[in-house]
């Protein structure tokens, strides 16, 4: 059975209407209009212990109130959420001590005290003996490099050492599941690269369960097998990244570097591609072709040029699962 | 982990919070100028205080029972009580919802009041080590304060200071509470501390006021903070007023631990409904 199971998934927040203008805030104290909003909208996914799983979508799309609804502290409208034969919201308490959960742009440690003493505090919490809370601690110390900052006010961090410091928060109780909402904002290279190092272990050598959300889709791209998009509350795509790349063909292209100048017209003419292809001069020594998947393959273009011209080099471009992601939320505005 | 036999849940429930009043002790002790000037600003009140009764004393010498001497003491006496029952949590509680870090205590194994009394306990603690001493030490250099009425009396008191600062506790628990339904709060934590320091007794003891007024007090939980220890230690509540006193302490803290119950069960619905 899945680890995490979820079923036509809804969740509607009540907003109440502000009236414009001095006549309409005096209005709105004696009298509220409603607004509904659909934030998360009939949404089924089950997902297998020991995945990591990418969610991504837009500012807005419905990610942070899934993982929510996922973490227990949000209560879904309808449908039928399950994780780990716990329901989150209904058995918060024994569920708490199952799940870690880090909100990247909020901290569970103690601003004002050391890092080291927020730890203490968790294993208090979670009742984790000392020796393995020792364990564990010393593991993830050497994992994330802690040793020089554990012993400083969380304050006085960096939001890289903050973030790792949160993360070793969540994870000190052993949890089965990790929830992370965008664990990597406003981080550097180097912090990214750290914790996406982090997290491909944990989720290898401890068999974590990670679910994900963010808006840096290279790291989806680095990290995640399998994909969540979601869009105004409704999922548009589940699976993995090249199931991905593969339904949403986009133009690829080709760029040649060539010896000597070139004929434009002549050599369209002579290589005489189907319409799909579209020839393009750069300038005088550049020649772009874009094609798409289905029309033609790369290689068969790139042998039918060189047989007409001399090529210096040649530079093929790849749609970016940027690119990708971006093309299908604005599909789906439109 | 599986769940252990019931005297050691008990055990490791007290663990657990009690952890959370090592922190707020930890917390209180990084701020040292905050430290200093709040020692500064009690010596201020009660000098203040002094020579405000001292004018109102010199046309008599006693005013509504009680000569100059006892006033001076229930004045100091109330100023270092309050040195120790006084905690942040109404505040800390109001920036953690506003900042939504709510969610954060939602997530863990913990009963959200006993972690907020916890903390709120931490902060009296420190107080009570760390600030309390040395405004008694300055204020008794200053003011002739007079001893507790009798052993007894002082043991009674410090029973009845300790119910002050659960009570103060609960209140503050409270009120916190309220930000979840209300944007801006400052209005009523600012109002709420004039309301006790008036209504606890603690600015002019109760006997003084009105006797409608003081029948409205009898009723509310704000005397059982500051007057009701200070009576007790002046020694003027004996035999079955004393016990009398205490029961009605120990039956607020109750009451108002119950309201807070309520209260956060309120809250939550509203947190997990409407995502705070």
């Amino acid at each position: 059975m899945a680890l995490i199971e979820v079923e036509n998934l809804n969740k509607v927040y009540k907003n109440f209407k502000r009236k414009e203008g001095l006549k309409g805030a005096l209005i709105n104290l004696f009298y509220r209009e409603h607004d509904e909003i659909r934030a998360v909208d009939d949404i089924s996914f089950s997902i297998n212990s020991g995945e990591l799983v990418g969610y991504i979508g837009p500012n807005g799309a419905g990610k942070s109130t899934t993982i929510k609804m996922l973490t227990g502290i949000l209560i879904p409208t309808s449908g039928r959420l399950v994780v780990n034969n716990l329901i989150p919201y209904k058995q918060r308490y024994d569920y708490t001590k199952q799940i870690g959960v880090v909100f990247g742009q909020r901290t569970q440690l103690w601003w004002d005290i050391p890092v080291i003493e927020s730890f203490k505090l968790l294993r208090k919490i979670y009742q984790i003996p000392k020796d393995i809370y020792d364990d564990r601690l010393s593991k993830f110390k050497d994992l994330l490099d802690l040793d020089p900052i554990l012993n400083i006010p969380v304050r006085k961090l960096s939001l890289g050492q903050r973030m790792r410091c949160d993360l070793v928060a969540s994870l000190l109780h052993n949890p089965s599941v990790l929830f992370l909402d965008e664990p990597t904002i406003g981080l550097d290279i180097i912090g990214k690269l750290s914790i996406r190092q982090f997290l491909e272990k944990i989720n290898r050598e401890l068999g974590i369960t990670i679910i994900l959300t963010t808006h840096d889709l290279k790291e989806i791209e680095a990290l995640c097998k399998r994909l969540i998009t979601i869009d105004h509350g409704k999922i548009l795509y589940d699976g993995d990244i090249d199931g991905l790349r593969n339904r949403y063909t986009l133009d690829r292209s080709i760029t040649f570097q060539l010896l000597e100048n070139f004929d434009f017209d002549n050599l369209k003419e002579k290589l005489n591609f189907n319409s799909d292809v579209k020839l393009e001069k750069l300038d005088q020594l550049r020649l772009k072709i874009n094609f798409s998947n289905e029309s033609l393959n790369p290689a068969k273009i790139i042998e039918n040029v060189i047989k007409e011209i001399e090529v210096n080099d040649i530079a093929i471009e790849e749609p970016s699962i940027e690119e990708i992601v971006g093309r299908i939320y604005s599909e789906r505005k439109s | 982990m599986p769940t252990r036999p019931f005297p050691y849940t008990i055990i490791d429930g007290f663990v657990k919070y009690n952890e959370y009043m090592r922190i707020s002790f930890h917390k209180m002790l990084a701020y040292r100028i905050s430290y200093l000037i709040g020692i500064i600003t009690y010596i201020i009140h009660v000098s203040v205080y002094y020579f405000l009764y001292k004018a109102l004393y010199h046309q008599s010498s006693t005013i509504n029972g009680y000569d100059l001497q006892q006033m001076v003491t229930y004045v100091s006496i109330g100023w270092i009580s309050k040195s120790f029952y006084l905690n942040y949590i109404d505040r800390e509680l109001t920036e953690e919802v506003k900042s939504g870090h709510v969610a954060m205590d939602l997530i863990k194994p913990i009963d959200f009041q006993l972690m907020y009394f916890a903390r709120g306990l931490g902060q009296s603690l420190f107080r009570i080590v760390l600030f309390t001493p040395p405004i008694i030490v300055v204020t008794s250099c200053l003011f002739s304060i007079s001893a507790p009425a009798s052993p007894w009396h002082m043991l009674f008191f410090i029973l009845s200071t300790f119910f002050s600062v659960l009570i103060y506790l609960g209140i503050n628990y409270i009120i916190g509470l309220l930000s979840i339904f209300f944007l801006s709060i400052s209005g009523i934590l600012y109002s709420k501390n004039m309301i006790i320091e008036l209504l606890s007794g603690l600015l002019i003891p109760l006997d003084w006021f009105p006797l409608w007024f003081q029948k409205i007090s009898a009723f509310l939980p704000f005397q059982a903070i500051a007057y009701l220890p200070l009576k007790i230690y002046l020694g003027s509540l004996v035999g079955s007023e004393l016990v009398l006193a205490l029961i009605l302490q120990f039956l607020w803290v109750i009451i108002i631990g119950f309201i807070g119950r309520l209260v956060w069960k309120l809250c939550q619905r509203q947190i997990l409904i409407q995502g705070g």
